[in-house]
């Protein structure tokens, strides 16, 4: 247990957002999409893992550690060094982001049934999108969205996992690049329409009278 | 792989149709110029997609020439020449080709388990030189043979369950076509979906099929529970709720592979590659489940189905 701690430079008695902390520095140190060479970017990739695996398995010596002595185990992720027991969710979706998906499902887990708040439920799918489950994302964003309909970041997910789902492309509202096969060939839309009129004008002067002075 | 990522042809350019087409004949002349003539039995559309992916991204120079060919013997086609791209994805389809024979062992009944037979042992040699040269492929195929077997087991197994081991597997193979970090990850991402969308389209397809025989399929799995494995009779309610999901899943598939694919620096016939994500995997959707069309009558009412008007 004590080379994880030297591997991450900090002592055995840090708290767990000093450990936190240490393992983000140092990942964002060796993230390998900043070595170009390909031998250092293999290094990096090899210190990234034990980096990794230092994390793990200090967090989870301390989870079970809480458990023996009776605590519970969302004390362990306490925000900012409070003491009122609320679940570290940005930490979680920071761990997301970075690709680390899974710590981030284990952490996500390990939390109590009780606590499983609205943002819970959308980091859930959040994995689950990232890992291209696409299925079960889309589940855990519509509980996401059903048990906070208030929060804008849930609906968003959950309506664009709608709107692809129906076989459009991209985000709400957008069009297919490519048209989806609905659109009649010829159209008439508003450009056409001036389109054509101008046309109009330009031929024959509309039947008599230019509706546009000066053309 | 199955054939079912090919580019929708009415939408094509005539040009790009030509070169498609030669990509196509270039494939299957590589095939035999690397291996056999047995081996370009194995030629499939979805080879063709991953050349097509693997000159985008590398931009490599290709030429094309005018060869005859076994099928059209007086008519001189355009040919892509040897390349790169061209050797690799015939080592890959070849190492595909032979797990299939595989699984079609497994899975299959008379006609079809003698010809996997066959073709295991007279691929056998081809398979050796090829995974000799390919260990990596190799090893992602066979894996992925593993971890399908392990997932088919597993009675409540979710569609995405099955589909992963699959998508994985295109995804890591996808990703050897770039050396950049950030494009590998793209890349994953596009074949991750590649691989989950042939993957239910298969499935669907095969539908009908394993209901008699009582073979894996995803979607029957939710009904078998019951212990009643071949003849499964599935009515009308029962289909509907499946071509929703399956439905619900290409869609967003596709759309995740439209996306990741716009992050792609991407070079060379980007406008094909383009039609078969936008419109070739959407009409291949529709083929299949006009196949089904006649059994359900208001399969027009399920929800995103939108593809012709």
């Amino acid at each position: 247990m004590k080379e994880y701690y030297e591997l991450l430079g900090i002592s055995e008695k840090a708290t767990d957002k000093q450990v936190k902390d240490a393992y983000i520095a140092m990942k964002n140190k060796y993230d390998p999409g900043s070595y170009e060479k390909e031998d250092l970017k293999k290094h990096a990739y090899e210190k990234t893992e034990q980096i990794t695996k230092a994390f793990d398995e200090i967090m989870n010596a301390r989870r079970i550690d809480r458990m023996k002595k009776g605590e519970s185990v969302k004390d362990s992720f306490d925000n900012n060094g409070s003491q009122n027991g609320v679940v570290d969710f940005d930490y979680i979706e920071e761990l997301i982001r970075s690709d680390d998906l899974d710590t981030a499902e284990e952490i996500l887990d390990g939390i109590a049934r009780e606590n499983r708040l609205p943002r819970w439920f959308y980091l859930k799918g959040l994995i689950f999108f990232n890992k291209g489950w696409l299925g079960e994302a889309s589940e855990f964003f519509e509980a996401a969205c059903r048990m906070d309909p208030q929060n804008t970041v849930y609906r968003q997910a959950w309506e664009r996992a709608m709107w692809q789902r129906s076989g459009q492309f991209g985000n709400p509202g957008a069009e297919s690049p490519y048209g989806n096969g609905t659109r009649p060939l010829v159209g008439c839309g508003v450009c056409d329409i001036c389109g054509g009129l101008l046309c109009a004008d330009c031929c024959c002067n509309c039947l008599g009278g230019s509706f546009m002075r000066g053309c | 792989m199955f054939g079912y990522v090919k580019p929708f042809i009415p939408e094509l350019k005539v040009y790009e149709n030509e070169i498609y087409k030669a990509i196509y004949c270039g494939l299957c002349k590589q095939l035999g110029r690397s291996y056999n003539q047995l081996s370009r039995l194995m030629l499939s559309y979805d080879i063709v997609f991953l050349v097509l992916f693997a000159l985008g991204i590398s931009n490599e120079d290709i030429e094309f020439k005018k060869e005859r060919c076994i099928i059209h013997p007086l008519k001189k086609n355009l040919c892509l020449k040897n390349c790169r791209a061209l050797e690799n994805a015939a080592d890959i389809s070849l190492i595909f080709s032979y797990f299939k024979f595989f699984d079609n062992i497994e899975d299959e009944r008379l006609l079809k388990k003698f010809v996997a037979r066959v073709g295991l042992v007279s691929f056998k040699r081809m398979y050796e030189k090829a995974s000799k040269k390919r260990a990596d492929i190799a090893n992602i195929v066979e894996n992925l043979m593993h971890s399908q077997a392990e997932v088919e087991k597993n009675i409540n197994c979710s569609l995405d369950r099955a589909c992963d081991p699959i998508s994985k597997c295109l995804g890591l193979i996808v990703q050897t076509f770039s050396d950049d970090l950030k494009t590998q990850k793209i890349l994953y991402r596009i074949g991750y979906m590649v691989g989950r969308y042939i993957y239910i389209i298969d499935a669907l397809d095969d539908l009908d099929k394993d209901c008699k025989t009582g073979s894996f399929n995803p979607f029957l799995i939710k009904y078998r529970s019951d212990g009643l494995i071949t003849n499964l009779q599935i009515d009308d309610c029962m289909k509907k709720e499946i071509f929703q999901n399956a439905l619900w899943a290409l869609n967003f598939s596709v759309a995740q592979l439209a996306q990741a694919f716009e992050l792609l620096e991407f070079g060379n016939y980007k406008s094909i590659v383009k039609n078969i994500i936008y419109l070739g995997l959407k009409s291949v959707e529709k083929k299949v489940f006009d196949k089904h069309k006649q059994k359900i009558d208001d399969l027009e009412n399920i929800n995103g189905f939108n593809f012709g008007g």
